[in-house]
Protein backbone atom coordinates (compact mmCIF):
# COMPACT_ATOMS: atom_id res chain seq x y z
CA UNK A 1 0.00 0.00 0.00
CA UNK A 2 1.52 3.32 -1.09
CA UNK A 3 1.18 6.79 0.62
CA UNK A 4 -1.48 8.45 -1.19
CA UNK A 5 -3.56 4.77 -0.60
CA UNK A 6 -2.95 5.02 3.19
CA UNK A 7 -4.02 8.97 3.15
CA UNK A 8 -7.00 8.59 1.59
CA UNK A 9 -7.98 5.58 4.33
CA UNK A 10 -6.93 7.39 7.25
CA UNK A 11 -10.43 8.99 8.19
CA UNK A 12 -11.78 5.72 8.49
CA UNK A 13 -8.75 3.93 9.88
CA UNK A 14 -8.75 6.68 12.91
CA UNK A 15 -12.64 5.89 13.05
CA UNK A 16 -12.13 1.87 12.97
CA UNK A 17 -14.48 1.69 10.41
CA UNK A 18 -12.12 -0.24 7.74
CA UNK A 19 -12.32 -4.06 7.11
CA UNK A 20 -9.94 -5.39 9.30
CA UNK A 21 -7.60 -6.69 6.34
CA UNK A 22 -7.65 -3.37 4.88
CA UNK A 23 -7.05 -1.87 8.62
CA UNK A 24 -3.79 -3.92 8.73
CA UNK A 25 -2.46 -3.00 5.60
CA UNK A 26 -2.74 0.41 6.94
CA UNK A 27 -0.99 -0.33 9.64
CA UNK A 28 1.61 -2.37 8.21
CA UNK A 29 2.29 1.46 5.88
CA UNK A 30 2.48 3.06 8.99
CA UNK A 31 5.02 1.16 10.50
CA UNK A 32 6.94 1.57 7.77
CA UNK A 33 6.01 5.57 6.96
CA UNK A 34 7.15 8.19 9.12
CA UNK A 35 5.25 10.76 6.82
CA UNK A 36 1.53 8.93 7.14
CA UNK A 37 2.54 8.23 10.84
CA UNK A 38 2.76 11.66 11.52
CA UNK A 39 -0.30 12.53 9.54
CA UNK A 40 -2.12 10.03 11.20
CA UNK A 41 -0.94 11.11 15.00
CA UNK A 42 -2.57 14.36 13.81
CA UNK A 43 -5.84 13.69 12.49
CA UNK A 44 -5.81 11.50 15.86
CA UNK A 45 -5.05 14.49 18.08
CA UNK A 46 -7.60 16.50 16.15
CA UNK A 47 -10.35 13.69 16.61
CA UNK A 48 -9.63 13.84 20.10
CA UNK A 49 -9.63 17.62 20.39
CA UNK A 50 -13.32 18.05 18.26
CA UNK A 51 -14.68 15.13 20.67
CA UNK A 52 -13.70 17.38 23.54
CA UNK A 53 -15.04 20.03 22.92
CA UNK A 54 -17.37 20.90 25.57
CA UNK A 55 -21.11 21.06 25.26
CA UNK A 56 -22.28 25.32 25.08
CA UNK A 57 -25.63 25.73 26.60
CA UNK A 58 -28.41 27.81 25.27
CA UNK A 59 -29.23 30.85 27.69
CA UNK A 60 -31.47 30.50 30.94
CA UNK A 61 -34.00 31.89 29.11
CA UNK A 62 -34.44 29.75 26.35
CA UNK A 63 -37.55 28.02 27.07
CA UNK A 64 -39.62 31.20 28.06
CA UNK A 65 -38.59 32.65 24.35
CA UNK A 66 -39.06 29.15 22.81
CA UNK A 67 -43.11 29.13 24.66
CA UNK A 68 -43.99 32.86 23.68
CA UNK A 69 -42.77 32.24 19.82
CA UNK A 70 -45.24 29.30 19.65
CA UNK A 71 -47.87 30.92 21.94
CA UNK A 72 -47.78 33.14 18.12
CA UNK A 73 -47.32 30.43 16.03
CA UNK A 74 -50.11 28.87 14.43
CA UNK A 75 -50.11 25.19 13.29
CA UNK A 76 -51.34 24.39 10.08
CA UNK A 77 -54.82 22.00 9.76
CA UNK A 78 -54.11 18.62 9.87
CA UNK A 79 -53.68 17.55 6.16
CA UNK A 80 -57.03 15.53 4.94
CA UNK A 81 -58.25 13.66 1.77
CA UNK A 82 -55.82 12.89 -0.53
CA UNK A 83 -52.72 14.47 1.44
CA UNK A 84 -53.82 12.40 4.09
CA UNK A 85 -53.93 9.03 1.67
CA UNK A 86 -51.08 10.52 0.09
CA UNK A 87 -48.85 10.01 3.29
CA UNK A 88 -49.72 6.24 3.35
CA UNK A 89 -47.36 5.95 0.56
CA UNK A 90 -44.60 6.96 2.10
CA UNK A 91 -45.13 4.86 4.95
CA UNK A 92 -42.03 2.12 4.76
CA UNK A 93 -44.02 -0.43 6.68
CA UNK A 94 -47.13 0.00 4.32
CA UNK A 95 -45.51 0.11 1.13
CA UNK A 96 -45.44 -3.85 0.81
CA UNK A 97 -48.99 -4.30 1.49
CA UNK A 98 -50.13 -1.31 -0.45
CA UNK A 99 -47.97 -3.10 -3.52
CA UNK A 100 -49.93 -6.49 -2.98
CA UNK A 101 -52.88 -5.09 -3.19
CA UNK A 102 -52.38 -3.08 -5.82
CA UNK A 103 -51.18 -6.08 -7.69
CA UNK A 104 -53.92 -8.52 -6.52
CA UNK A 105 -56.41 -5.98 -8.10
CA UNK A 106 -54.69 -5.70 -11.48
CA UNK A 107 -54.57 -9.51 -11.68
CA UNK A 108 -58.54 -9.79 -10.43
CA UNK A 109 -59.20 -7.21 -13.07
CA UNK A 110 -57.44 -8.83 -15.87
CA UNK A 111 -58.90 -12.12 -15.51
CA UNK A 112 -62.39 -11.16 -14.37
CA UNK A 113 -62.76 -8.26 -17.04
CA UNK A 114 -62.14 -9.88 -20.61
CA UNK A 115 -65.39 -13.06 -19.22
CA UNK A 116 -67.53 -10.73 -18.38
CA UNK A 117 -66.93 -8.00 -20.79
CA UNK A 118 -70.70 -7.18 -22.47
CA UNK A 119 -71.32 -4.63 -25.16
CA UNK A 120 -73.45 -1.26 -25.06
CA UNK A 121 -76.78 -2.37 -25.63
CA UNK A 122 -77.57 -0.24 -28.47
CA UNK A 123 -74.14 -0.78 -30.21
CA UNK A 124 -74.93 -4.61 -29.77
CA UNK A 125 -78.38 -3.67 -31.06
CA UNK A 126 -77.10 -1.31 -34.29
CA UNK A 127 -74.48 -4.60 -34.73
CA UNK A 128 -77.67 -7.21 -34.75
CA UNK A 129 -79.47 -4.84 -37.58
CA UNK A 130 -76.51 -4.60 -39.85
CA UNK A 131 -75.92 -8.58 -39.66
CA UNK A 132 -79.17 -9.17 -40.92
CA UNK A 133 -79.80 -6.73 -43.54
CA UNK A 134 -76.11 -7.37 -45.20
CA UNK A 135 -77.37 -10.88 -44.83
CA UNK A 136 -80.68 -10.09 -46.38
CA UNK A 137 -78.44 -8.50 -49.30
CA UNK A 138 -76.32 -11.29 -49.91
CA UNK A 139 -79.58 -13.59 -50.02
CA UNK A 140 -80.82 -11.87 -52.78
CA UNK A 141 -78.34 -11.40 -54.65
CA UNK A 142 -77.57 -15.12 -54.21
CA UNK A 143 -81.16 -15.42 -55.77
CA UNK A 144 -80.69 -13.01 -58.54
CA UNK A 145 -77.67 -13.95 -59.64
CA UNK A 146 -78.42 -17.38 -60.40
CA UNK A 147 -82.15 -17.25 -61.81
CA UNK A 148 -80.92 -14.86 -64.42
CA UNK A 149 -77.01 -14.15 -64.60
CA UNK A 150 -77.44 -12.43 -67.88
CA UNK A 151 -80.07 -10.03 -66.43
CA UNK A 152 -77.64 -9.20 -64.11
CA UNK A 153 -76.52 -5.42 -65.10
CA UNK A 154 -73.86 -5.36 -62.34
CA UNK A 155 -72.06 -8.74 -63.89
CA UNK A 156 -72.54 -7.57 -67.04
CA UNK A 157 -71.14 -4.54 -66.84
CA UNK A 158 -67.99 -6.36 -64.57
CA UNK A 159 -67.78 -8.42 -67.77
CA UNK A 160 -67.47 -6.05 -69.93
CA UNK A 161 -64.95 -4.33 -67.96
CA UNK A 162 -62.67 -7.15 -68.07
CA UNK A 163 -62.82 -8.10 -71.87
CA UNK A 164 -61.84 -5.02 -72.64
CA UNK A 165 -58.71 -4.53 -69.82
CA UNK A 166 -55.57 -6.11 -72.32
CA UNK A 167 -53.28 -9.05 -71.04
CA UNK A 168 -56.23 -10.46 -68.78
CA UNK A 169 -56.89 -14.01 -69.33
CA UNK A 170 -60.24 -14.82 -67.48
CA UNK A 171 -59.23 -18.34 -67.33
CA UNK A 172 -56.38 -17.77 -65.68
CA UNK A 173 -57.62 -14.92 -63.25
CA UNK A 174 -58.35 -15.66 -59.95
CA UNK A 175 -61.39 -14.41 -60.72
CA UNK A 176 -62.29 -17.41 -62.38
CA UNK A 177 -61.76 -19.25 -59.34
CA UNK A 178 -64.16 -17.61 -57.58
CA UNK A 179 -66.83 -18.92 -59.72
CA UNK A 180 -67.79 -15.41 -61.11
CA UNK A 181 -67.18 -16.69 -64.61
CA UNK B 1 -39.08 -6.23 53.52
CA UNK B 2 -38.56 -5.65 50.13
CA UNK B 3 -38.03 -2.16 48.18
CA UNK B 4 -40.32 -1.33 44.87
CA UNK B 5 -37.75 -0.42 42.34
CA UNK B 6 -38.75 1.99 39.98
CA UNK B 7 -36.98 2.37 36.74
CA UNK B 8 -37.74 5.09 34.02
CA UNK B 9 -37.83 4.07 30.87
CA UNK B 10 -37.35 6.72 28.43
CA UNK B 11 -40.26 7.45 26.14
CA UNK B 12 -38.84 6.69 22.93
CA UNK B 13 -39.28 8.97 20.33
CA UNK B 14 -41.88 7.57 17.55
CA UNK B 15 -44.40 8.05 20.83
CA UNK B 16 -43.21 11.56 21.39
CA UNK B 17 -44.12 12.64 18.24
CA UNK B 18 -47.22 10.60 17.66
CA UNK B 19 -48.13 12.45 21.00
CA UNK B 20 -46.82 16.10 19.37
CA UNK B 21 -48.90 15.91 16.48
CA UNK B 22 -51.98 14.91 18.86
CA UNK B 23 -50.73 18.59 20.17
CA UNK B 24 -49.64 17.07 23.33
CA UNK B 25 -47.72 20.20 24.88
CA UNK B 26 -45.83 17.90 27.04
CA UNK B 27 -44.58 15.51 24.74
CA UNK B 28 -43.18 18.68 22.77
CA UNK B 29 -41.19 20.11 25.37
CA UNK B 30 -39.78 16.57 26.37
CA UNK B 31 -38.69 16.82 22.58
CA UNK B 32 -37.01 20.37 22.84
CA UNK B 33 -35.18 19.29 26.36
CA UNK B 34 -33.73 16.01 25.01
CA UNK B 35 -32.75 17.76 21.60
CA UNK B 36 -32.30 21.08 22.43
CA UNK B 37 -28.73 21.18 23.53
CA UNK B 38 -27.41 18.83 20.60
CA UNK B 39 -28.89 21.46 18.02
CA UNK B 40 -27.84 24.51 19.70
CA UNK B 41 -24.45 22.87 19.95
CA UNK B 42 -24.61 22.41 16.19
CA UNK B 43 -25.42 25.54 14.81
CA UNK B 44 -23.30 27.36 17.18
CA UNK B 45 -20.57 25.64 15.59
CA UNK B 46 -21.74 26.16 12.39
CA UNK B 47 -22.44 30.04 12.92
CA UNK B 48 -20.11 30.56 15.64
CA UNK B 49 -22.10 33.11 17.40
CA UNK B 50 -24.15 32.46 20.66
CA UNK B 51 -26.70 34.63 19.88
CA UNK B 52 -27.34 33.54 16.65
CA UNK B 53 -27.48 29.76 17.67
CA UNK B 54 -29.91 30.64 20.04
CA UNK B 55 -32.45 32.28 17.12
CA UNK B 56 -31.65 29.14 14.84
CA UNK B 57 -32.39 26.60 17.63
CA UNK B 58 -35.70 28.35 18.16
CA UNK B 59 -36.64 28.57 15.09
CA UNK B 60 -35.82 24.34 14.32
CA UNK B 61 -38.36 23.84 17.25
CA UNK B 62 -40.56 26.01 15.44
CA UNK B 63 -40.81 24.76 12.51
CA UNK B 64 -40.65 21.22 14.25
CA UNK B 65 -43.81 22.67 15.62
CA UNK B 66 -45.70 23.56 12.69
CA UNK B 67 -44.81 21.20 10.46
CA UNK B 68 -44.71 17.52 12.44
CA UNK B 69 -47.41 16.06 10.04
CA UNK B 70 -45.00 16.03 7.55
CA UNK B 71 -42.66 13.86 9.63
CA UNK B 72 -42.90 10.43 7.71
CA UNK B 73 -40.67 8.98 10.35
CA UNK B 74 -38.63 7.41 7.38
CA UNK B 75 -35.40 8.89 9.50
CA UNK B 76 -34.91 9.11 13.05
CA UNK B 77 -36.21 12.71 14.89
CA UNK B 78 -32.76 13.18 15.50
CA UNK B 79 -31.33 13.67 11.91
CA UNK B 80 -35.14 15.57 10.88
CA UNK B 81 -34.01 18.26 13.53
CA UNK B 82 -31.00 18.32 12.23
CA UNK B 83 -31.59 18.52 8.70
CA UNK B 84 -34.28 21.30 9.65
CA UNK B 85 -31.12 22.94 11.45
CA UNK B 86 -28.94 22.34 8.49
CA UNK B 87 -31.28 23.85 5.96
CA UNK B 88 -32.04 26.87 8.60
CA UNK B 89 -28.20 27.61 8.61
CA UNK B 90 -27.75 27.50 4.93
CA UNK B 91 -30.69 29.71 4.65
CA UNK B 92 -28.73 32.13 7.10
CA UNK B 93 -25.93 32.27 5.16
CA UNK B 94 -27.19 32.78 1.85
CA UNK B 95 -29.35 35.79 3.91
CA UNK B 96 -26.78 37.41 5.36
CA UNK B 97 -25.00 37.61 1.76
CA UNK B 98 -21.96 36.59 3.36
CA UNK B 99 -20.59 33.28 3.84
CA UNK B 100 -18.25 33.58 6.07
CA UNK B 101 -19.95 33.10 9.41
CA UNK B 102 -20.43 35.45 12.40
CA UNK B 103 -17.49 34.39 14.73
CA UNK B 104 -15.62 38.01 15.45
CA UNK B 105 -12.27 37.25 17.55
CA UNK B 106 -13.60 39.93 19.71
CA UNK B 107 -16.24 38.46 21.01
CA UNK B 108 -15.65 37.07 24.63
CA UNK B 109 -15.64 33.58 25.30
CA UNK B 110 -18.26 33.72 27.60
CA UNK B 111 -19.91 30.87 29.59
CA UNK B 112 -19.58 27.12 28.82
CA UNK B 113 -15.85 27.05 27.27
CA UNK B 114 -13.76 29.29 29.49
CA UNK B 115 -16.06 27.76 32.13
CA UNK B 116 -16.09 24.23 30.79
CA UNK B 117 -12.88 23.14 33.24
CA UNK B 118 -15.41 21.58 35.60
CA UNK B 119 -15.74 19.36 32.23
CA UNK B 120 -12.72 18.37 31.47
CA UNK B 121 -11.39 15.05 33.16
CA UNK B 122 -9.35 14.77 36.43
CA UNK B 123 -6.04 14.50 34.89
CA UNK B 124 -6.07 17.50 32.98
CA UNK B 125 -7.05 19.84 35.83
CA UNK B 126 -3.93 21.47 36.01
CA UNK B 127 -4.49 25.35 35.31
CA UNK B 128 -1.63 24.79 32.24
CA UNK B 129 -3.39 22.20 30.54
CA UNK B 130 -6.79 23.95 31.16
CA UNK B 131 -5.36 27.14 29.35
CA UNK B 132 -4.15 24.71 26.73
CA UNK B 133 -8.12 23.56 26.69
CA UNK B 134 -9.50 26.64 26.21
CA UNK B 135 -7.13 28.16 23.67
CA UNK B 136 -7.46 24.82 21.97
CA UNK B 137 -11.23 25.12 21.88
CA UNK B 138 -10.79 28.88 20.52
CA UNK B 139 -8.68 28.00 17.79
CA UNK B 140 -10.65 24.91 16.86
CA UNK B 141 -13.66 27.16 16.25
CA UNK B 142 -11.67 29.77 13.95
CA UNK B 143 -10.28 27.25 11.93
CA UNK B 144 -14.10 25.70 11.64
CA UNK B 145 -15.29 29.31 10.43
CA UNK B 146 -12.64 29.52 7.69
CA UNK B 147 -14.05 25.88 6.47
CA UNK B 148 -16.18 26.02 3.28
CA UNK B 149 -20.16 24.92 5.25
CA UNK B 150 -20.29 21.53 3.35
CA UNK B 151 -17.49 20.79 4.92
CA UNK B 152 -17.78 22.24 8.50
CA UNK B 153 -21.29 20.95 8.07
CA UNK B 154 -20.28 17.17 7.93
CA UNK B 155 -17.13 17.72 10.20
CA UNK B 156 -19.27 19.09 12.90
CA UNK B 157 -21.89 16.13 12.84
CA UNK B 158 -18.99 13.19 12.35
CA UNK B 159 -16.46 14.52 14.80
CA UNK B 160 -18.28 16.64 17.16
CA UNK B 161 -21.85 15.22 17.49
CA UNK B 162 -20.43 11.58 16.86
CA UNK B 163 -23.41 10.82 14.30
CA UNK B 164 -22.64 7.86 11.54
CA UNK B 165 -21.82 8.36 8.18
CA UNK B 166 -25.06 7.13 7.07
CA UNK B 167 -27.03 9.69 9.38
CA UNK B 168 -24.92 12.55 7.88
CA UNK B 169 -25.82 11.67 4.43
CA UNK B 170 -29.49 11.69 4.80
CA UNK B 171 -29.43 15.10 6.76
CA UNK B 172 -26.87 16.92 4.07
CA UNK B 173 -28.49 15.13 1.50
CA UNK B 174 -25.68 13.63 -0.56
CA UNK B 175 -24.29 10.30 -1.21
CA UNK B 176 -22.10 7.93 1.51
CA UNK B 177 -19.28 8.79 -0.57
CA UNK B 178 -19.64 12.35 -0.65
CA UNK B 179 -19.83 12.19 3.16
CA UNK B 180 -16.39 10.41 3.50
CA UNK B 181 -14.49 13.08 0.69
CA UNK B 182 -15.96 15.89 2.68
CA UNK B 183 -14.63 14.96 5.73
CA UNK B 184 -11.50 14.05 4.67
CA UNK B 185 -11.26 17.47 3.34
CA UNK B 186 -12.56 18.97 6.42
CA UNK B 187 -9.93 17.26 8.54
CA UNK B 188 -7.27 17.98 6.17
CA UNK B 189 -7.93 21.62 5.88
CA UNK B 190 -8.90 22.22 9.71
CA UNK B 191 -5.16 20.10 10.64
CA UNK B 192 -3.57 22.83 8.30
CA UNK B 193 -5.36 25.42 10.31
CA UNK B 194 -4.41 24.00 13.76
CA UNK B 195 -0.69 22.48 12.67
CA UNK B 196 1.03 24.96 15.34
CA UNK B 197 -1.74 23.08 18.11
CA UNK B 198 -1.91 19.29 17.07
CA UNK B 199 0.66 17.21 19.25
CA UNK B 200 1.09 13.67 18.58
Amino acid sequence: MNCETTKSLLPEFSDETLETAIAWQVQTHLADCTVCTKLSGELFALRQALRGLPDRQPSAQFDAKLAQRLALTRRPEKSRGWDGLRGLFHMPRLRPALALGFALTAIAAAVWVPQHHIAPPENHAMHTADKAFVADCVAQHRRESTAEPLADLAAQNLAGHLDSTPNFDSSNSAASDTGLF
Amino acid sequence: MGYAQVIRVPVPDFSLVERCRASDEAAFNEVVARYKVKVYNYVYRMTGSADDAEDLTQDVFVRMYTSIDSFRGQSSLSTWLFRIASNLCVDRFRRSKSRTPAYSLDEPISGSERESGHEVPDSTYEPQRLLENVEMAEQIQLGLAKLPEKLRATLILHDIEGLPYEEIAQIVGCPLGTVKSRLFNARMQLREKLSGYLTT
